[in-house]
């Protein structure tokens, strides 16, 4: 065989509950459905390229969240790849222990799993491929494992499946298996397929060779993670490593900032939100952020708003980061008690800020416009 | 500050152009309602401030700007003209129309546009009155714009000026004071735990608790699940373990189940083959059809006894022929014997009577020779004995009495000896007593000395010494008589010491000497020894030999006649049983003899016993051949009601029926070898074990020369193991899925958590906050009317000393702001509460214009602007209030705008004379 192609994916993070992300019980339900689906679109992609092996890099799933009925699904699409074979590396999510599925479970034939945390091997004669890895046996491993690795084998093709944290700095501190560039390129393996990190990213060394890759997650999993998504088919022979990506996100996540200055109503804050959303589809996930300066005594609801949205959207999430209109500078310069208060407070802030305490400096924003609403006779309104 | 003069273009109902200017002193505004003062007020204030929102930083107009927009809308702005403490002038020029909106500001001596020299806000508003008044337009406003002095309603002044102080100095001139808003923040804080929105709060914090247990347990069931897969993991693989070692010992099973089928099914063939030749006797069935079944019980049971009988039958003739011939012999021994018992009984019987006597002189003769054997073996050791006491006598004094006399003599002599040495001894010791006696004397002589001595005590010393002289020298004559005593005794001791010790030496010699007597003579005592030496002396003297000889006689005699009697009984012997001759008597041989000729003679008894079982035995013949005989006819009778000719037709049709059973025994073996399932079956069982065996997993630890039976008693317990195991696992497994299936939906539980905690956390954030905001604005106000406080004091103090024209010297204000007023005298310090109205309403004038000044970041002496304030006062208090002005509008513009006639009327009054001063009507 001259040429060996794989489909490396990795942080599929299956069953994920999609905490923190607001989400009802029934869109995490979907949301969750979608990373199955996502899957599904995976193992699809592979049969149709023909790939010669399929590589998981980790974090297939959350054990801890993930049922067993969720896990039957796996196995069974997995089988249903034959006589593709899949290598499964145990990431700190879905970690290989005593009573897990990886262990309790008899999975398909075709399936081959890392159960152990030595680098061991999996030899694949027919195609001369040798896959190396080690598994993930505790949620986390802070040792640097890659120096350990050995590679003795007669294959033609060699490849390193690890899941770990690509750090710049040697001796930073990591809790999942940290190694450096430095560390890969003298391995001499074909291909390193790696895993952990979400957004997807394509190493080379000097002479410009493709080496290891992230392919990311295939589905993003917050909104930090906006960018695009896919898996990657990589085709090796002896001259060079080649990657194409496969697009496998079902749903895109969004970030949108509207000004509402001089918005009235609610209705106008929604009409400028579709507006400004009109690229995103009704399957997106949206987080708009209001801003600018409010009338005084002005603040819109933005439950109302957000329900208004999601009828548009598959999620909406919004931020309020508007404020009253009070023109604080003019206010400080009064010699009068509020005119201190309101220098003390931006004295305070200007403090916090400097030491990044972004947390605090909001806090004492806020507390700055409760003083200044209750120096002006008025309850404060809760921002 | 003082403004100069007012143009305006277009504001309110001044639709056209209107100009007035003002004197630097005070001015009065009057004109009736709706003439245009309050425009003109206005005016002034917009053209200092604009007519924009203050402190926002959107452009946002004010309620005034639409107001007093003017109904024919030719223009919308003016110009009014100020001067500065510094002497300074400026020209200021607004167009306040929305299209238009600008604000120019000249130099009014030069001309000079300043307007970029002022810095806008971020409604682009030139801060110009701020940098010219110093102040806000609310503080303005509310300071030196005075729509009121004191209070409308008199009784609530007090508290009115204190407040209205410090709410100047907290917010610049809303109404609102830090103690105030510090309040609204406080009651909004506790809001957060009291009101429906602190139920809310609450409901959530214990939805927030609920759902933390909720999630804590559902971890508590993962974990459960986990350990159960992990039990179930186990046991699965411990069920493998077992499976293999199942198959191990079912493989021993098969090999020996299949060996037994396969020989079960040679069986079957065998039978199969054998049954070939029985099936072929048709109606077998039928054959004994008429013998009933206990006629056959019978015909077996009656042929069995038969059998038998005819069998003991034959033993007992044989045994009476062997019987009958024996007897034949015996009487033909018994007629020999017979005519030998006759001959033989005399001679038997002499013989016994000299074996009698031959006994008794045997007897005679036995004990006469070994009495002549002892006396001649105790002659010989006597004998024997003196030759060795011969051999000491010779080695001893020539007579041996005298030495055994010498002997006692010495003994006697050294008994006495010792009897002397003890004698020797008690003396000794009857002596020691007497001296002892003695010395006890002497001490208690002594004993009485000293008494003396000590009770004499005044005799003088010679005489003291002198006694214990005497004393002490008559113990040394006593003890010297008591050593030459003692040394006496010693030298006698040691002379009988020595004397024992010459008579043991001696007794020794003799003691020796004693000892080789006693032993060569073998004596223990004295008498023995006596005894043995007096038998010597016979056998010197020859008695003895005599005797011997005389006994040595009668043996002779007695053996002659031994053996005459002898060669008699040898004799008679001889005739009793011709042929035989014995050498010589022996008593058991002849005892023999004797009892074998008895035993002869007995035979005819022998002969009676076996003639009797002989006819034991005849009779017991008779008798079973009776039985025979009744038992064959038993027979006859039999076949003869069974329709059987006789005897040999039952056998022949027994046989064919016997054939027919075995032919169904066979068949039943089969049926039982197959367990009724059919030989097919049992090949095709046997097919199926064989390809079992074929098929069984090769594992490479068969156990090795296992037993069939154990193979089967171990494979059926892991059997029971293995299905106990497999019904723990099928039992975990439906655990697992139980509780798989009663797992609460986590994801459920923490999204709501995710979401009662953002609310919590930001509840708490705002609570924080509203803290921070009131924490601040109290260490803010406090510190500002700290530091105010004394400031205050010294300006207002100059103001109400101005304005009271002396009356009052000193307005205070303390820390809390509270107020007092004092003449400076010797008259303690009045509270503002108990000041007269009038008063009240000066020292609201004082302060208002103190704080104005003191406020103003330029420190401008600011125009001071009444609207109607003296409405609802009496005459009086209005005049006194218009006298407080003149006195003030010496330092401030006064800008007063009245509708009332009486204010003129006053103002005339109060400004007569006055230069700078205008009234201006409407």
């Amino acid at each position: 065989m001259d040429k060996l192609r794989i489909l490396h994916t990795a942080d599929l993070h299956l069953g994920s509950p999609f905490s923190g992300s607001g989400f009802d019980s029934d869109k995490i339900k979907e949301r969750k459905r979608d990373l199955f689906e996502c899957f599904d679109s995976i193992l699809i992609s592979a049969q149709k390229k023909k790939v010669d092996l399929l590589i998981i890099c980790g974090d297939l799933f959350e054990e801890d969240r993930v049922k067993r009925s969720d896990i039957n699904s796996i196995m069974r699409s997995l089988s249903e790849i034959a006589p593709i074979r899949c290598v499964i590396l145990p990431g700190n999510h879905d970690y290989f222990r005593a009573g897990g599925y990886y262990n309790w479970l008899h999975w398909p034939a075709n399936v081959y799993i890392f159960r152990e945390r030595e680098f061991s091997c999996f030899v694949f004669e027919d195609i001369s491929l040798a896959v190396y890895g080690s598994a993930f046996t505790s949620p986390e491993d802070p040792e640097r494992l890659i120096p350990k690795i050995r590679l003795e084998d007669n294959c033609k093709f060699r490849i390193l499946a690890f899941h770990g944290s690509l750090i710049v700095k040697p001796d930073s501190a990591e809790s999942y298996r940290p190694f450096t560039m430095a560390e890969l390129s003298g391995l001499g393996a074909d291909y390193i397929a790696l895993g952990h990190y979400h957004k997807p990213a394509v190493f080379k060394n000097d002479k410009g060779r493709i080496i290891a890759s992230y392919p990311g997650s295939p589905e993003p999993l917050n909104f930090g993670e906006i960018f695009d998504h896919s898996s990657n088919i990589v085709a090796i022979d002896n001259k060079a490593v080649s990657i194409e990506t496969v697009p496998s996100a079902q749903r895109r996540y969004y970030k949108f900032e509207i000004e509402c200055g001089e918005m009235k109503t609610a209705k106008d804050v929604v009409a400028a939100c579709r507006k400004t959303a009109a690229c995103a589809s009704e399957k997106d996930i949206i987080r708009f952020i209001l801003e600018g300066a409010l009338e005084k005594d002005l603040q819109f609801d933005r439950e109302v708003i957000a329900s208004e949205l999601k009828k548009h959207f598959f999620w909406v999430k919004m931020e309020d980061a508007t404020y009253p209109d009070i023109d604080i500078e003019s206010i400080s310069r009064e010699e009068t008690t509020r005119g201190l208060f309101a220098r003390q407070m931006l004295e305070l802030m200007e403090e916090s800020k400097k030491s990044s305490e972004t947390e605090k400096t909001d806090r004492l924003n806020d507390a700055l416009y409760y003083g200044l609403a209750a120096l002006d006779g008025k309850r404060p309104e809760k921002r | 500050m003082k403004i100069d003069s007012i143009q305006i273009k277009g504001f309110g109902l001044f639709s056209d152009t209107k100009e007035i200017e003002y004197c630097r002193g005070i001015n009065l505004v009057y004109g009736s309602n709706e003439a245009g003062k309050s425009t003109i007020l206005q005016f002034i204030i917009a053209m200092l401030y604009g007519l924009k929102e203050e402190g926002r930083q959107s452009r946002k107009w004010l309620s005034e700007h639409t107001k007093y927009r003017p109904w024919n809308l030719k223009g919308y702005g003016g110009k009014m003209a100020v001067t500065t403490d510094d002497g300074a002038r400026y020209s200021i020029v607004r167009d306040f129309s929305e299209e238009a909106d600008f604000i120019r500001i000249f130099d009014d001596v030069t001309g000079k546009e300043l307007t970029d020299s002022f810095e806008m806000d971020k409604t682009k508003e030139r801060l110009f009155a701020r940098r010219i008044t110093g102040l806000t337009r609310s503080f303005f406003l509310s300071s030196v714009c005075i729509r009121q002095l004191g209070s409308v309603i008199g009784d609530e002044d007090a508290k009115t000026i204190a407040s209205y102080a410090q709410s100047l100095i907290d917010t610049g001139g809303s109404d609102i004071t830090a103690a105030r808003a510090i309040e609204i923040l406080m009651t909004e804080v506790d809001s957060i735990g009291k009101t429906e929105r602190g139920k809310v709060f609450k409901k959530l914090k214990d939805r927030q608790e609920e759902l933390k247990v909720a999630l804590s347990r559902n971890s508590t069931q993962q974990e459960e699940i986990r350990k159960a897969r992990e039990n179930h993991s186990s046991k699965t693989g411990e069920l493998k373990l077992l499976s293999e070692r199942l198959q191990e010992y079912r493989s021993v099973l098969l090999e020996g189940w299949i060996e037994r089928t396969e020989k079960k099914l040679q069986r079957i063939k065998d039978l199969n083959f054998e049954n070939k030749k029985y099936s072929g006797e048709p109606g077998s069935e039928g054959l004994l059809r008429d013998f009933k079944d206990e006629q056959k019980d019978s015909v077996v049971q009656i042929e069995i006894e038969l059998a038998q009988k005819k069998d003991q039958l034959g033993r007992l003739k044989s045994q009476a022929a062997e019987i009958s011939s024996e007897l034949d012999k015996i009487h033909n021994e018994l007629a020999a014997r017979k005519q030998f018992a006759r001959v033989s009984t005399e001679e038997l019987e002499q013989f016994s009577l000299n074996e009698r006597r031959w006994r008794d002189f045997r007897e005679d003769h036995r004990n006469k020779s070994r009495q002549l054997k002892s006396d001649e073996f105790e002659d010989e050791q006597t004998t024997r004995r003196l030759r060795r006491v011969e051999l000491v006598f010779s080695k001893l004094p020539p007579h041996i009495d005298q030495v055994y006399l010498n002997w006692e003599r010495q003994l006697s002599e050294f008994k006495n000896s010792i009897m002397q040495e003890n004698s020797v001894r008690q003396n000794f010791k009857k002596s020691l007593n007497g001296i002892s006696t003695r010395i006890g004397f002497l001490s208690a002589a002594l004993a009485a000395f000293i008494y003396y001595l000590l009770s004499n005590t005044k005799l003088d010393e010679m005489i003291r010494f002198g006694s214990a002289g005497i004393t002490g020298l008559l113990l040394i004559i006593l003890a010297a008589v008591y050593l030459k005593k003692s040394g006496r005794i010693r030298t006698e001791t040691e002379k009988n010491r020595k004397f024992i010790k010459d008579l043991e030496s001696q007794n020794a010699a003799v003691k020796e000497k004693i000892d080789i007597l006693f032993e060569t003579t073998e004596s223990k005592t004295g008498d023995e020894f006596t005894a043995k030496y007096n038998s010597y002396i016979n056998l010197v003297s020859g008695k003895r030999q005599a005797h011997q000889e005389h006994l040595k006689e009668d043996i002779r005699s007695l053996e002659l006649r031994i053996k005459d009697l002898e060669n008699e009984m040898l004799n008679l012997l001889e005739r009793a049983f011709p042929g035989i001759r014995p050498d010589k008597i022996n008593p058991e041989l002849t005892e023999q003899y004797i009892q074998e000729a008895k035993k002869y003679l007995e035979l005819s008894e022998e002969e009676l016993m076996i003639a009797s079982t002989l006819g034991v035995k005849k009779s017991a013949i008779e008798e079973l051949s009776a039985d025979i005989r009744g038992k064959e006819a038993e027979l006859d009778k039999i076949f003869r009601q069974s329709g059987v000719k006789n005897g040999v037709e039952y056998k022949t049709r027994l046989e064919v029926f016997n054939k027919y059973l075995k032919y169904r025994r066979n068949i039943e073996e089969i049926s039982s070898l197959t367990d009724g399932g059919g030989t097919e079956k049992l090949q095709g069982d046997l097919d199926a074990m064989k390809d079992e065996r074929k098929n069984l997993p090769k594992t490479e630890s068969y156990p090795g020369g296992i037993s069939e039976s154990e193979a089967k008693e171990e494979g059926e317990a892991l059997e029971q193991k293995s299905d106990k195991l497999k019904k723990e696992i099928a039992e975990t497994e439906g655990r697992i899925k139980t509780m798989e299936e009663n797992l609460d939906d986590r994801e459920v539980l923490e999204s709501e958590l995710a979401r009662v905690e953002e609310e919590d956390s930001e509840y708490k954030k705002y609570k924080d906050s509203l803290r921070v905001a009131m924490n601040q604005i109290e260490a803010v106000a406090t510190r500002m009317h700290t530091r105010l406080a004394p400031q205050i004091t010294k300006i207002s103090s100059d103001l109400i000393s101005l304005i009271t024209d002396g009356r009052y010297k000193t307005l205070k204000v303390d820390e809390t702001l509270n107020i007092t007023v004092s003449d400076g005298g010797a008259q303690a310090p009045i509270r503002s509460e108990s000041l007269s109205q009038g008063t009240i309403d000066q020292v609201y004038l004082a302060l208002r214009l103190a704080l104005a000044q003191l406020f103003s970041e330029s420190r401008e002496i600011l125009p001071v602007i009444l609207d109607d304030s003296f409405t609802q006062y009496d005459d009086k208090r209005a005049l006194q209030a218009m006298k407080a002005l003149e006195r003030l509008s010496t330092k401030h513009q006064v800008l007063v705008f009245s509708c009332h006639r009486r204010d003129v009327e006053n103002f005339s009054k109060v400004f007569k004379n006055a230069r700078a001063s205008r009234l201006i009507e409407l």
